[in-house]
């Protein structure tokens, strides 16, 4: 997953972008309101978190312009205003989420993370398919009711599949969203976790769920 | 005024009305009396001028037969003279010879002066009141003629009966009148009182509905009166007052609430983080060594706040004023400053050509303000950047003049500057945002002036202006 933190406060930014990478995020700061709408019109994010008071442009004028061009990308609104009326103004914009600071870290995981799972669809924690169930708060992954192990590279990729059942990933897409710059993107990395990945889930079972669509990607279904 | 006092009448409308009522029904009493005397005085005038024309009558009925002086008494004979006790006597004494009306009875009977009334010198008159065989009051009027070597004494007497109930009656018609009037008059009163001060009451029952939630209603009456409107401007000019002190003051709450969230946020994220699982000691302590330099800015956001309030709410106590060689203060700021300006290598050049400038301020404040415009200079400049300083006097100013070559200044944010909390955030520099307001403010505080020019990119120059306050 993929997400973007427009915050002008580079200590607060900062903190955020390792939090969440520990997390098995993918994280980019931008440190004014200018830099951020650039971030969203050139790469793809699964969530904003955006500070409200912000440099250049303000974060409520920012969530204005990303809702008129109809971008309903997650967004969760950050700012050390507590008035209801902030809040609902927020809301009103097209915020989905909204926290004061301070906050509590676990509380923004788990609000990032329900953000996420809604904007896909996914109403619980726990996505099947077929026999395979994945359980995102958790992070444990079940074939046939037996726990499979996964490294956390390796989940973040599956978690990624999951969260995009039925529709085709391309390589470039895997990379933006769940690996970081350190690799490559012409690197095969991409095919040696699939190939990780397809040894633990598929192996043991009949039906191969991880499927190559030549020249496009992958794609997970029944 | 004693009464009311005495009393201790609290409302005004009570002494109004009270005071209204004692002075007018004086007066009403004032006047029956008055009315009362002069009704009655005429009454008895005119009832003289007739006792006066019956004795012309009567001396018109003196005539002379046989060398003697005698009473036509034919017509006196006749009427009101003859029944007896009518109230209509006369007695005329000729000499020894006295001739008396029927009415009266005995011929002994004298009219007994019991008060004289009015003594007519020159037609040898007199009026005087007296009591007739009833004893009923009369008037009698007592004449002495000399004609013919003769005395003639005449007393007329006419009863009083009738005038006295004129006058009982028109007395009866004051007691009704005066308790009548005073009523009418108290009524009046409070009703005056009331109806005066009925906006008194509205605008009493307005400022007590007024709070500090609706300070923004102005108060208004319905009715114009020029001593009530000048209450009315005066509130309403009180009220906005207050209303700007709040709003400045719920603005700085909210202001500085927002800012001193921000690096907390920043403490409790980074503790948040790092307690999630174990890890290496070097972690620790960079957290650690973050959470050190956080905290600083808290402290400096604090002292810079609490700074700004003092100014905001005291301003600078006169006797705090003193004759302050400027020159020294600047070098004092930039001692001040020094550590930070080593940080980027940046040079703090200050021509120190003029150490004979003095200044009538405060020497603390005045350094505050320069070292905040240094240090600003210093943090929104590259490295190895320059700032230079200069001090000079112009005809009756002063002119400090800063001017680096750093950042610069958005010209839509130029007049920001000097704003509270206000950072030019598309840099992330460390700062409060109060520096320049805090400058600003003692610039004021010593009837400055300061200007502010910025060139994005090129640099920025601060302009001081004082004028001379101080003998050398």
């Amino acid at each position: 997953m993929k997400i973007l933190i427009i915050e002008d406060d580079l200590s607060i930014s900062e903190i955020l972008k390792k939090g969440l990478e520990e997390e098995g995020f993918m994280t980019d700061i931008a440190n004014d309101g200018e830099e951020g709408l650039y971030f969203i019109s050139e790469f793809v994010y699964d969530a904003i978190i955006l500070d409200l008071s912000l440099p250049k442009i303000d974060g409520l004028d920012i969530l204005k312009i990303i809702r008129d061009k109809e971008n309903k990308i997650p967004v969760l609104i950050l700012t050390a205003r507590s008035e209801i009326s902030d809040k609902i103004k927020g809301l009103n914009i097209g915020a989905d989420d909204y926290l004061t600071k301070p906050f509590d870290f676990n509380e923004f995981l788990a609000r990032i993370n329900a953000l996420i799972r809604r904007s896909k669809h996914k109403a619980s924690p726990i996505i099947k398919l077929d026999n395979l169930e994945i359980n995102i708060n958790e992070k444990t992954v079940k074939r046939n009711g037996e726990n499979i192990t996964l490294s956390s590279k390796e989940y973040n990729l599956f978690e990624y599949f999951m969260m995009n059942i039925g529709r085709v990933i391309s390589r470039n897409e895997i990379l933006e969203h769940v690996y970081s710059s350190e690799f490559e993107s012409d690197s095969n990395i991409i095919d040696v976790y699939i190939s990780y990945l397809r040894n633990k889930i598929d192996k043991n079972s009949e039906t191969k769920l991880i499927k190559t669509v030549r020249g496009h990607g992958y794609i997970i279904s029944a | 005024m004693n009464i009311i006092e005495k009393f201790k009448i609290k409302s005004i409308k009570n002494r109004l009305s009270l005071s209204y009522f004692i002075s007018s029904s004086f007066l009403l009493i004032f006047l029956c009396i008055i009315l009362y005397f002069q009704i009655k005085s005429t009454i008895l005038e005119s009832f003289d001028r007739l006792l006066h024309s019956k004795l012309q009558m009567l001396t018109a009925n003196l005539i002379e037969e046989k060398g003697e002086l005698e009473f036509e008494l034919a017509e006196l004979k006749s009427g009101e003279y003859t029944i007896k006790n009518s109230g209509h006597y006369y007695k005329v004494i000729i000499d020894k010879n006295i001739i008396i009306s029927p009415s009266l009875g005995k011929k002994e009977f004298n009219f007994e002066e019991i008060e004289k009334i009015y003594v007519d010198k020159e037609l040898d008159e007199t009026y005087f009141s007296s009591y007739d065989l009833i004893n009923q009051e009369i008037r009698v009027l007592k004449k002495t003629l000399q004609i013919k070597n003769k005395k003639i004494t005449i007393f007329l007497g006419e009863t009083l009966k009738e005038t006295n109930l004129l006058i009982k009656r028109l007395t009866s018609i004051f007691y009704i009148i005066i308790p009548l009037g005073i009523f009418i008059i108290e009524f009046l009163g409070i009703k005056i009182a009331e109806k005066g001060l009925k906006p008194l009451e509205i605008l009493s029952e307005k400022i007590k509905n007024t709070s500090h939630e609706n300070l923004n209603e102005k108060l208004s009456l319905d009715k114009k009166s020029e001593e009530l409107d000048n209450i009315v401007d005066s509130f309403n000019e009180m009220l906005k007052k207050i209303e700007n002190a709040f709003e400045t003051e719920k603005f700085i709450l909210s202001e500085a609430s927002h800012y001193l969230k921000t690096p907390i946020t920043a403490i409790k994220t980074n503790c948040d983080v790092i307690l999630k699982k174990n890890r290496e000691k070097d972690e620790y302590i960079e957290v650690i060594k973050k959470i050190r330099s956080i905290s600083n800015k808290i402290n400096q956001l604090i002292n810079d706040m609490l700074s700004q309030a003092k100014l905001d709410s005291e301003g600078l106590k006169i006797n705090t004023f003193s004759n302050i060689n400027l020159a020294e203060c600047i070098t004092n700021a930039i001692l001040f400053s020094e550590s930070l300006a080593l940080n980027k290598n940046i040079t703090v050049n200050f021509q120190n050509n003029n150490n004979n400038i003095f200044f009538y301020g405060n020497n603390e404040k005045i350094t505050e303000l320069f070292s905040n415009i240094i240090e600003n200079g210093i943090k929104y400049n590259n490295k190895n950047g320059y700032i230079n300083i200069n001090l000079s006097e112009k005809d009756k100013l002063i002119i400090i003049e800063f001017n680096d070559n750093g950042l610069g200044i958005n010209k839509e944010d130029l007049d920001k500057v000097f704003n509270r909390f206000y950072r030019s955030r598309s840099i992330n520099i460390e700062g409060t945002g109060l520096g320049l307001s805090i400058a600003k403010k003692i610039v004021e505080i010593h009837n400055g002036k300061i200007e502010v020019e910025s060139e994005l990119g090129k640099g920025t120059s601060f302009k001081i202006i004082f004028s001379k306050n101080s003998e050398k």
